[in-house]
């Protein structure tokens, strides 16, 4: 395990660092480029700096190299189970996952049913969560197989970094990874169909809007609202500004499947595009990632993701899980009941860091009605052993803290799955707070893969 | 079996002229175990370029669009169907027979679908088939039918609160009920011989079949019917969608016509 203090000499760690840190640039430099997280609160859409940690996280050669066949495997094996859920759902006969698991999941789209995307590609981008315990093994958190975001974060920090610190870089032998669009381009050419690519946009007022823009700009792709395309003659369209039609082959698209076609999923949807659905089932553009792999992702099946890599690749997982419990089969209930203080819940419909508690935190009264609602809809939650996070520096005031981070790992799934070798290092900046989502007012750092 | 002659007319006027218009539309019936469409023709109108596909529940799905201003819209299925070739359907996807156990946001049931439920007592019984045909017949006299009571997005929780309701609602509420008991089953949009509207009914996942139940009429449904689309409920069944530019109100008429054809 190595972490910055094996690749700065102290004078760079104590005086360099905090000069550099002190003197707000690269924080004030990402401002300027517009690199903001958007929420919403309270019905209101707020745009917050994503704060930026000079303190890389620093991970070497041959442990990226693990991470890295692990993280491979993983969405191989994810890729494998959503073919087959929408397909013969094999998994559910063998009586590896249960039925329900997958028809009252709220990510599972009957629409999808019996439909192949193109090249077989379901899961084209996929962010998957790590975190490194005390004890240096790597936990998987969660697999994000919607639309994930957040490369484009560590991408923007490097190329500022590396303006504004350049004595930092010098004689360390990190991986570039700027080659970020170049992998997205890869990936978006594999499945195109024929035509331009698109990234398609539900415009400025969207958490990513500066990903989205960005990403646009580094792989040469259109950035696109919902007006901009059309569905005709069974083909998908983009109008450009002479009015003239173009055809488009993929669509990168940023907006939730839920929106994506007032046609097919949601009808009052203002930013979709009709019957973009009906020609994707034809095979006649690629959408990227495939609609309907919420199936995949959520709480309650990555309890099975081991078992799906035994099962489609006949392989071992490289890459743990959390300890998890599934409340649902009895055994794991009865453990749940008696260990409730030693762990965490968490609600299977939920994402970003919301419908999560923590057994130790409640309240006597909390406790028993938790429990009441558990034995009730057993489903609905899974519960986990808190894992004693490995914490990393961050400055603050120039002094150094350490908090509680995860790891944000992109594999993208071209002709072969890519492993990006950067990733999106989120920090929670509350000391007591395991949660370090950005929506809950984290930060984040760059993640420094070394090339020796 | 039977010879049936149908015509589904629909009709959408609007108010003002409308255009980009886009629509899917699932009226056109098709091939099963238990019917063949002999002959059909289908037109939609004002002219449009009309695409087809099939969905994922196995209906045929016409789309298409037209950016001309109009000031009505609607299409005419005619045809002929040898229906009663058998007294079910079978599935070619028993796999994906599983995705009709689970109640949807139209047929969870609520704090009175789940105390008739209790009354119902279905454990006492054998079977999907003896539990249907219960459920059908108990229905039929707990569930009054009357037009006007109900609205095309009731669901089957307030219908069955409120008593009264139509063709669409005792189906919702009679999957709501198989569901509860972990029964697979789907809804079912079709023409029934007579004229009038459209007509919708259940089928039950039974023995490895589909088996129709009309709880409306409470009968089962044979050589009478004609099916045009399934899914989980009355929105995977949707005859016609459509989304316009224009601030304009509209009126739909509906009118199906099926009868047995004489020999000439």
């Amino acid at each position: 395990m190595v972490t910055y203090t094996d690749i700065f000499s102290k004078k760079e760690r104590v005086e360099d660092m905090e000069l550099y840190a002190g003197a707000g640039d690269v924080n004030e430099q990402l401002a300027r480029y517009g690199v903001k997280f958007g929420i919403y609160k309270n019905n209101e859409f707020k745009e917050q700096l994503f704060p930026f940690d000079v303190i890389p996280r620093v991970i070497d050669s041959k442990e990226f190299d693990y991470l890295e066949k692990g993280l491979k495997q993983r969405v191989v094996a994810l890729n494998h189970f959503i073919d087959d859920i929408y397909g013969d759902k094999r998994i559910v006969k063998d009586g590896v996952v249960p039925e329900e698991f997958i028809y009252a999941g709220s990510g599972y789209l009957p629409q999808c049913e019996g439909i192949k995307p193109p090249k077989g590609i379901y899961s084209h981008i996929s962010g998957i969560d790590l975190v490194q315990g005390k004890d240096g093994n790597w936990y998987i958190l969660e697999d994000n197989l919607r639309i994930p975001s957040g490369a484009s974060y560590p991408m923007i920090a490097r190329k500022i970094s590396r303006r504004s610190a350049p004595d930092l870089f010098t004689g360390k032998h990190i991986e570039d990874n700027r080659n970020y669009a170049d992998l997205l381009r890869r990936t978006m050419d594999h499945v195109n169909v024929g035509g331009h690519t698109v990234i398609l946009t539900p415009g400025r007022y969207n958490a990513a809007y500066f990903e989205h823009s960005y990403l646009a700009e580094k792989t040469g792709a259109h950035l696109v609202s919902g007006s901009e395309l059309i569905v005709e003659n069974d083909h998908l369209y983009f109008i450009d500004y002479s009015g003239r039609k173009e055809k488009v082959g993929a669509v990168y698209r940023r907006i939730s499947d839920e929106y994506l076609d007032p046609m097919n999923f949601n009808r009052e949807s203002v930013i979709g595009i009709p019957h973009i659905f009906d020609i994707y089932r034809k095979g006649n553009v690629a959408l990227i990632n495939a609609p309907g792999n919420g199936v995949a992702d959520d709480k309650g099946i990555y309890y099975f993701v081991p078992k799906m890599i035994s099962y489609y690749l006949g392989e071992e997982p490289i890459l743990s899980n959390a300890p998890t419990y599934l409340p649902y089969y009895e055994e794991d209930m009865k453990y749940v009941m008696e260990h409730f203080d030693d762990l965490v819940l968490k609600d299977v419909a939920e994402a970003g860091g919301y419908g999560v508690v923590f057994g130790s935190k409640m309240t006597m009264e909390e406790k028993a009605r938790f429990k009441e609602m558990l034995q009730k809809e057993p489903r609905r939650f899974i519960a986990q052993e808190v894992i004693d996070f490995l914490d990393i520096d961050i400055m603050e005031k120039g002094q150094l803290l350490p908090r509680k981070a995860d790891l944000r790992a992109f594999v993208l799934m071209a002709d072969e799955p890519m492993v990006w070798k950067s990733g999106l290092t989120r920090f929670s900046r509350n000391p007591d707070s395991f949660i370090v989502n950005s929506s809950q007012g984290g930060g984040f750092k760059d993640t420094w893969v070394l090339s020796q | 079996m039977k010879t049936l002659k149908f015509g589904y007319h629909m009709k959408l006027t609007f108010s003002g002229a409308v255009n980009n218009h886009r629509f899917s539309l699932k009226c056109i019936p098709h091939d099963t175990d238990m019917q063949r469409i002999e002959k059909m023709s289908v037109s939609v109108y004002p002219d449009h370029i009309t695409s087809e596909n099939t969905d994922s529940y196995g209906n045929i799905t016409l789309f298409g669009y037209t950016n001309e201003f109009h000031n009505s819209f609607g299409f005419d299925v005619t045809g002929i169907a040898r229906t009663g070739l058998s007294e079910y359907e079978s599935s070619h996807e028993i796999h994906r027979v599983g995705l009709y156990r689970y109640q949807t946001p139209i047929t969870r049931p609520g704090t009175s679908i789940l105390e008739y439920y209790k009354q119902l007592k279905l454990s006492d019984l054998r079977d999907a088939k003896e539990k249907a045909l219960h459920i059908m017949d108990g229905l039929n006299g707990s569930f009054k039918y009357g037009q006007g009571y109900t609205s095309m997005e009731t669901t089957a929780e307030e219908a069955f609160a409120g008593g009264t309701g139509v063709c669409q609602d005792y189906a919702h509420i009679m999957l709501s009920l198989c569901r509860m008991d972990k029964i697979p089953c789907r809804y079912v949009t079709g023409m029934m011989m007579g004229e009038g509207r459209s007509h919708a009914w259940v089928e039950v996942w039974h023995d490895k079949k589909w088996l129709g139940f009309d709880p409306t009429n409470k009968k089962i449904v044979g050589d009478e019917y004609i099916k045009i689309s399934n899914g989980r409920d009355y929105a995977d069944c949707l005859v016609n969608q459509g989304i316009f530019t224009g601030n304009v109100t509209q009126n739909q008429e509906i009118n199906v016509i099926v009868e047995e054809e004489t020999d000439e």
